[in-house]
């Protein structure tokens, strides 16, 4: 079929990525870095897996498949959703962006957007199916639940994919209701303590970005970890600790992220006034820390209800608030380099559960040194 | 031949919020149009409703003879809209954005025309350029370059002069005005730079609660012109003053 067949959209993203491409090849310091990063993370995902118990996740896999009905809606439901609101928001740039006023016909779009969902299907179908054959390597005999496994997987995603398609290419559907990215971001309570300390702008900006985003929805591949991640034969309290734990992480991972988001966009916005970094550094650090509080709070209650040992209890507020002030750090540090704070905290990332492999008090010296460093450069002019 | 644009009865609301009220509009080709009005007025959801990004809630669109509602294509393909600058694609080069919106429009390969005015707006150095790396002005010259390839029918621009500087603004304003003299196509100008735009359009329409409040032909324009004491800036502030006072 011509390239005319499809949206300009497509030729659009391709010479992008070309482009992206040569651009890096003339930066060969950062590639070098970023190539030694991924391969860094791509060891520790082999070491984590070989280290995987394989017995367990197989008999989860096989409890999964023996419900072949229950199994199928829960994977139909997550890749409709998957499918589903991905596409619509292509849709919506396609009508809004710069190729809104260009004679397009519609048959080239809704052709786009047939390949790019078949496309992302297909990638759909072949990770649920390399998840399985990874989980498979890990134990003996695993034939007896691979195949029914693999077909659970594959008609459950398989059908739920495809009536995500067809919502999506819908000819009347609302575009300006459908594929949002932003819910509403009005408190339903008001934060004294944001509210009335000094440069209170900032504490408020980060917490209704983080109610619009967890407003919208989405997130479907964190639900459904959550989902699978359930036992067969659970007793309700930890159920309920289960649930609430997955909330939590969720709500938490999504309130660092535009907790760290706000950050550079505030530090452009006031990047012209007298604001020493320390007051900014406190103004947009009480949300998160705030946010961290309730998050050790409710998972705390979560892993009481799970009956989790001391250990997690105790591991728990260490990680959540060792995650919080790793992020404000990178964020203050890369304020005004927004592209570095995603790949800095990857690298930093890395860098400590690399050391905890190694000895576990390592990552605690880490994690010190890392943030050391951070503050550190952060306070250097840009 | 037919109007390079007609607008009739347009109207549209967001939520009970009324934007456009039944507006009327007619440019035959060769015309220079500007539309003027305060903040708030209509203009840009005017100017989205004609460029098909907003479907209008009534009203009929045609431009030059083309229904945009039935033969959106079609229509399109009559129409040049300045890109604004904050959708210009990053990750791209000027010259290859200039390609894609070639080819959009049957044509092979960016139009010589568009390389000569690039030069003129001093713009030939940033074609091989990343779109990011661009300032707000040199975005705007790409903006308007993209909407001018084909020279189609009706050319549309929003506040096509912010950022630019008055050696481009004023080649920008004499390529427009050739067009429009020379090829007979019609340019819509949306526009608070009134002492800039009345120097060169033919008609001006002042848009006011979503309603065609006033509008100047272009004998009033050249009476305008004419008399030191007087000015389209004037003018509109005068009659906004009677109309808020009737």
């Amino acid at each position: 079929m011509p390239a005319a067949a499809f949206h300009p959209i497509l030729d659009q993203s391709l010479l992008g990525l070309r482009n992206a491409a040569r651009a890096q090849l003339t930066r060969p310091a950062e590639a070098l870095f970023l190539a030694l990063a991924w391969g860094a993370a791509g060891a520790i995902a082999w070491m984590v897996y070989t280290r995987l118990p394989g017995e367990p996740i197989a008999a989860a896999i096989e409890s999964a498949a023996r419900s072949p009905w229950t199994t199928g809606a829960v994977l139909a439901a997550f890749a409709f959703w998957v499918q589903r609101a991905p596409l619509l928001m292509l849709r919506r740039h396609l009508a809004e962006s710069c190729w809104a006023a260009l004679p397009i016909a519609r048959a080239r779009t809704t052709r786009t957007l047939l390949l790019l969902g078949a496309l992302q299907l297909a990638l759909l179908l072949l990770a649920a199916d390399f998840a399985l054959q990874a989980a498979a390597a890990l134990v003996r005999n695993p034939e007896r639940w691979l195949s029914a496994a693999r077909q659970v997987a594959a008609i459950g995603l398989g059908a739920g994919g495809l009536a995500g398609l067809a919502v999506a290419l819908r000819r009347n559907i609302d575009l300006d209701h459908a594929g949002r990215r932003w819910g509403h971001g009005l408190p339903l309570f008001p934060l004294p303590p944001l509210e009335r300390a000094r440069l209170p702008v900032f504490a408020h900006w980060q917490r209704i970005e983080t109610l619009r985003r967890f407003r919208a929805g989405g997130r479907w591949w964190q639900w459904l970890l959550i989902g699978l991640a359930i036992p067969a034969g659970i007793t309700l309290p930890s159920l309920a600790g289960l649930v609430l734990m997955g909330v939590v992480l969720v709500w938490y991972g999504l309130a660092m992220t535009m907790a760290r988001e706000t950050i550079v966009a505030a530090a452009r916005l006031t990047a012209a006034t007298p604001l020493r970094l320390r007051d900014f550094a406190w103004a947009t650090a009480r949300y998160p820390l705030l946010a961290a509080g309730v998050a050790v709070l409710w998972g705390t209650l979560a892993l009481l209800l799970q009956e989790a040992p001391r250990l997690f209890l105790l591991g728990w507020p260490l990680l959540a608030i060792g995650w919080c002030v790793l992020e404000l750090a990178v964020a203050w540090h890369c304020r005004h380099r927004p592209r570095q704070v995603g790949v800095r905290l990857a690298v930093d990332a890395v860098l400590i559960v690399g050391a905890a492999q190694a000895f576990p008090p390592f990552a605690a010296v880490a994690w010190t040194g890392l943030v050391a460093y951070h503050l550190i450069a952060a306070r250097r002019p840009p | 031949m037919s109007d390079a644009l007609l607008i009739e009865n347009l109207a549209h609301a967001y939520g009970d919020q009324p934007v456009l009220r039944g507006v009327d509009l007619r440019l035959a080709r060769g015309d220079f149009m500007a539309l003027i009005g305060p903040n708030g007025s209509g203009k840009t959801t005017l100017l989205r409703s004609l460029t098909g990004i907003l479907a209008p809630q009534s009203g009929r669109i045609l431009i030059d003879g083309v229904d945009l509602r039935t033969d959106p294509v079609g229509a399109k393909a009559r129409l040049g809209l300045a890109i604004d600058p904050e959708l210009l694609p990053g990750a791209l080069t000027g010259r290859q954005c200039l390609k894609l919106f070639a080819n959009v429009r049957g044509i092979a390969d960016v139009p010589e025309e568009s390389l000569d005015l690039a030069k003129v707006l001093n713009f030939a150095p940033w074609l091989d350029r990343l779109v990011e790396q661009y300032s707000l002005g040199t975005r705007q010259k790409l903006g308007i370059l993209l909407g001018l390839i084909g020279d189609p029918p009706l050319i549309v621009l929003d506040e096509p002069m912010n950022g630019l500087d008055p050696v481009s603004a004023w080649a920008i304003k004499q390529h427009l005005v050739t067009l429009t003299r020379e090829r007979g196509c019609a340019v819509l100008l949306a526009t608070h730079a009134l002492e800039v735009a009345e120097r060169f359009i033919t008609r001006a329409q002042l848009l006011l609660e979503g309603r065609c409040a006033r509008h100047w032909d272009e004998q009033q324009l050249i009476a305008i012109r004419h008399d030191p004491s007087r000015s389209l800036e004037q003018a509109m502030v005068e009659t906004l003053r009677e109309l808020a006072a009737a």
